[in-house]
């Protein structure tokens, strides 16, 4: 299966698919940690 | 281009009159899209951790990915479906909820993620992709359907 070569070169659809894949996860932190922190923020004004 | 008019036709159209007046309806459209829902995150979560190796790894990941692509396409379909229909019953109030929006970006990034990114490298022989692509890629697919269904969810308490 997959594990079988990991040094093998990546062509051009693989590296294309690896970043957007890296894109996809940095976005997705990016925006779920600004609304995680928006969250934070209303309880903290409303309990202190 | 302002979307607005066209959500306040649909609320008045046909099928957004039928669920906003019959709310088994609109129940019976809702347990289908969460039903379909879970499918769909069965289907993306059974390929994308085999692609990890977490699970099934006594099963080739092409068998596991051909087969569960069969039943996403169903889910998905299901889901478009059965999303217009709840959609329409309270279009005027999605216009404006911005997790609506949010919703309907991570649905379009996760089809055409799946159909222009995912299943054209998949069809190759899984074993003459980088493991790092397989992986990566594999996450990347978890976290948007993890962010649909999120955004999906955060619409109700919104």
């Amino acid at each position: 299966m997959q594990d079988s070569d990991n040094r093998k070169k990546m062509d051009r659809r693989e590296l294309v698919t690896l970043s957007l894949s890296l894109g996809v996860v940095i976005t997705a932190v990016v925006y779920w940690g600004i609304q995680i922190s928006g969250v934070m923020d209303m309880l903290e004004m409303a309990y202190g | 281009m302002d979307l607005l008019p066209f959500f306040e036709w649909a609320e008045t159209s046909l099928l957004g009159t039928i669920g906003k007046t019959y709310g088994g309806v609109y129940a019976i459209g809702q347990s289908l899209h969460l039903m379909s829902l879970a499918l769909l995150g069965g289907t993306v979560l059974i390929t994308d951790l085999r692609l990890m190796n977490l699970l099934l790894r006594d099963v080739p990941s092409e068998v596991v990915a051909d087969n569960a692509h069969k039943w996403f396409k169903f889910a998905l379909t299901v889901v478009i479906c059965t999303g217009i229909f709840m959609a329409a019953a309270v279009a005027t109030r999605m216009y404006y909820n911005p997790f609506y929006w949010a919703k309907m970006t991570a649905l379009l990034a996760g089809i055409a993620f799946v159909f222009a990114i995912k299943r054209p490298l998949l069809k190759r022989p899984h074993d003459s992709i980088h493991p790092v692509v397989l992986k990566s890629m594999a996450l990347a697919s978890m976290v948007i359907w993890f962010s649909v269904g999120a955004t999906g969810r955060w619409i109700g308490f919104s």
